[in-house]
């Protein structure tokens, strides 16, 4: 309903920063589009683990109303804060999951909520979203079942439900691209019932995960235009030496090298440790105070580029902002329900995956190490960094107090 | 000048990459919808009126359509004309263009006036030409898209500009072929066998806002036509009958939908017409009338007369409230042939219900070819 995970970024905004940054990338980035839905029917995403199955199911309130009260319209917030134990057995009586042996799994609901979502056809909506839990015994096989399902459908015969598999580790699904189409729950009109669905996962290996891991810390970076930009910003003047107060110009290749690892490296280390302890949900945070702080990370780097503030010590405010900035991209692992070992695997994925992506915009800036020999790279380095502390400053205002983006950078 | 080689070889191969992740993690399609007002009453058809005065019917059919063909572009008109095939034909759905974006054909904001002409002269000879109904039926449900596009445009593609024309098959006198026409709220899919209809359905119409609204100079109200007929029928029932009638589930949408095909219930429900009286049926068949007089009479009095020859055999089915206006109501009527449903559904863009309905024949839909 709410469409395949967003980067965060329009492809207009991402271009205008391009522009404003004399971008060396022309890059064909187009926003997510939600994907099609017929009218609102419910969405079952499954997510198969070695020793649990979930379901995170969400169900178009007006649906699921109309058929508890006969009232399609009745307020459903009301109604899930003062009839959750009525939900509960409802969603047990409608949701059955068997294993291959015949064997049914007690499925638990862990958490019930209401959210809005929208539809190309039903426009906005209120949805029901169900988070529950089918923990597989030890030998029994978490990725061949059957799901019997026909909550709403039994009396509201036009609605159905897509199924699909976003969730499967092993084979590579991680839960943030498009999952694994299992097909529709729908009523049967000649059968006069809704027939089971049977569920077959691949059963992939850990080096699967692994590489989708790796994939997923690649395109979380690129995706992620601030995280490129603070990097970006504090290696422009790698290259260069504090002249008490102001900046000079190329101070020679080993010089530089060594700064630009240096700095790397500082970052790396803050970002790897953030990633992990978000892995292990071992801190919480408020995202949108990490979305805040990220911009002013920008705004602080772009300013030191300006003129000297930290110099000698990026690596502190690398370090330090790699702290932040991975706390960012925590959330990405911290949704996984995963046995430790294949947690494991799945953090070390992810981070070569960024660190990779890291390395690449590391060696996009290289050529700084050209040009900054010439005097003109004071007014170009000088031009840039006002550029960015705007876009930082854009970003300052739209994430911590909800300003719209200016009409010229949604193109 | 080694070290700087070495740099930019580093950096190049570092853009290529960042290139390929963006390029295979970003990228999407653009749609080609450009939300044109058409204003299809507004169409002058004297033109194409005048180039086909000779001849009527189907031959009346083949002349607009040749005419259209001879001003089009090769690229048009290859995109124009397809092969017959059902799985083209089945591409049809109520949804705005974001929502369905596998329909054939192009769309009428790509034609040039004089083309439209040919078009709506086109539409015109394949359709019912009384009030509401019909042609008249069809502007009415692309002006409703106008208004959208004017009032709650949320990028889902409304505009009379969007709706798709395709001949599926070459019309001619002899051979099959198909005038598919459709998009939001909107499709028709009218069969022609060596010069003879074959077939009008599946034939789907909706329309947001289902009030009154004043659009392209004109009050337009499409489908009240059709929702008053429903009501009187089902007002006509008596208690007992109304009670057969009542539907045990309820239906928030019709359920023989796009890509619905043969989606039908294995046993009729609700009231047999047969044991109605002759003022009810004829109740049910002034219903039922509001969707296949939406054809030319070439094809909807043969439709007609079979429809009515089945129905002591046909069924009357309702849930919600019998006064088909209602969110939640819902209508059906299900003969040996005839498929009937209409759904009161919230309103997607703009306050109040509105209604999504179909008209299927279980044996000729899409000319009885499947």
């Amino acid at each position: 309903m709410t469409g395949t995970a967003s980067t965060g970024l329009g492809g207009g905004f991402f271009r205008a920063v391009c522009l404003a940054l004399f971008c060396l990338l022309s890059l064909p980035f187009a926003a997510t589009r939600a994907e099609a839905h017929p009218f609102p029917n419910s969405v079952i995403s499954l997510g198969v683990e070695e020793h649990l199955i979930s379901l995170d199911i969400g169900i178009p309130a007006p649906e699921l109303m109309h058929v508890l009260t006969g009232d399609a319209n009745a307020d459903a917030g009301a109604f899930l804060a003062s009839h959750a134990q009525d939900l509960r057995a409802y969603l047990a009586a409608h949701i059955a999951l068997r294993t291959g042996a015949g064997a049914v799994l007690p499925v638990l609901v862990r958490s019930m909520s209401l959210e809005m979502a929208s539809d190309v056809d039903a426009g906005e909506y209120e949805q029901f979203r169900f988070r529950l839990e089918a923990p597989v015994p030890a030998g029994a096989d978490a990725r061949n079942f059957q799901l019997r399902y026909d909550a709403v459908i039994h009396q509201i015969p036009n609605h159905f439900a897509l199924a699909r598999i976003d969730r499967n580790f092993r084979a590579g699904l991680v839960g943030h691209e498009n999952g694994v189409e299992l097909g529709v729950i729908k009523y049967d009109f000649a059968a006069k019932a809704v027939p089971p669905l049977n569920v077959n996962a691949e059963a992939g290996s850990l080096f699967s995960g692994f590489a989708a891991m790796v994939t997923l810390g690649l395109v979380h970076v690129a995706g992620g235009l601030d995280h490129i930009l603070f990097l970006a910003t504090l290696l422009f003047v790698a290259p260069l030496r504090n002249l008490g107060g102001s900046w000079s110009l190329f101070q020679g290749f080993s010089y530089s090298i060594r700064r630009f690892l240096f700095i790397s490296i500082a970052f790396t280390i803050g970002h790897s440790a953030a990633l992990a302890a978000g892995a292990y949900e071992l801190l919480s945070f408020d995202a949108t105070i990490i979305e805040v702080l990220i911009a002013v990370s920008i705004l602080l780097a772009a300013a030191h580029a300006f003129r000297p503030i930290v110099a000698g010590r990026e690596w502190m405010l690398a370090g330090g902002f790699g702290l932040i900035h991975g706390l960012a991209f925590s959330g990405s692992l911290s949704g996984l329900h995963l046995p430790a070992a294949d947690k494991a695997i799945a953090i070390l994925g992810f981070n070569i995956g960024v660190e990779s992506a890291q390395l690449l915009v590391m060696a996009v800036a290289l050529p700084v190490l050209l040009i900054s020999r010439y005097k003109a790279f004071h007014l170009i380095r000088q031009t840039a960094m006002a550029g960015v502390a705007a876009l930082a400053l854009i970003w300052i205002g739209e994430r911590a107090f909800g300003w719209p983006l200016p009409g010229f950078l949604q193109v | 000048m080694n070290k700087t080689a070495g740099i930019l070889a580093v950096s190049a191969i570092a853009v290529g990459g960042l290139y390929y992740v963006y390029t295979t993690n970003f990228s999407g399609a653009a749609a080609s919808y450009t939300d044109v007002n058409v204003n299809l009453g507004a169409v002058d058809i004297d033109a194409a009126e005048a180039a086909c005065a000779a001849g009527a019917g189907h031959d009346r059919l083949v002349c607009f359509a040749d005419g259209l063909k001879k001003t089009l572009s090769p690229e048009l008109a290859a995109r124009l004309e397809l092969a017959y095939s059902t799985d083209d034909a089945k591409k049809w759905s109520n949804f705005p263009p974001a929502g369905y974006k596998n329909r054939v054909g192009p769309i009428l904001s790509e034609f040039t006036p004089e083309q439209l002409g040919f078009i709506k002269a086109l539409l015109k000879e394949a359709s019912g030409l009384a009030a509401n109904e019909g042609m008249d039926e069809l502007e009415q449900v692309l002006n409703a898209d106008d208004y959208l596009k004017a009032k709650a445009d949320d990028g889902a593609g409304f505009s009379s500009g969007n709706y798709h024309i395709a001949f599926l098959g070459r019309p001619a006198a002899t051979g099959t072929w198909q005038l598919y026409f459709g998009g939001h709220h909107f499709a028709f899919a009218n069969t022609y066998k060596d010069g003879k209809p074959v077939g009008a359905s599946p034939s789907f119409r909706g329309v947001e806002p289902f009030t009154t609204f004043n659009q392209n100079g004109r009050d337009n109200a499409p489908l009240a036509q059709e929702q008053a007929a429903f009501a009187a029928m089902l007002a006509a029932l008596s208690p007992e009958e109304a009670a057969k009638a009542k539907l045990s589930q309820s239906y928030t949408n019709i359920i023989a939908g796009p890509q619905q095909d043969n989606n039908f219930p294995a046993a009729r429900e609700g009231v047999k017409a047969g044991e109605l009286s002759a003022e009810k049926q004829a109740l049910i068949m002034a219903a039922v009338e509001t969707y296949v007089r939406d054809a030319a009479p070439l094809g909807a009095d043969a439709i007609m007369a079979k429809y009515f020859a089945e129905l002591a055999e046909t069924h009357v089915a309702f849930s919600g409230t019998p006064s088909a206006a209602a969110e939640g109501d819902y209508v059906r009527i299900d003969g040996p042939s005839v498929w009937i449903e209409f759904s009161v559904q919230p309103g997607r863009s703009i306050p109040g219900a509105h209604p999504h309905s179909v008209w299927r024949d279980r044996v000729a839909d899409y000319g009885g070819n499947s």
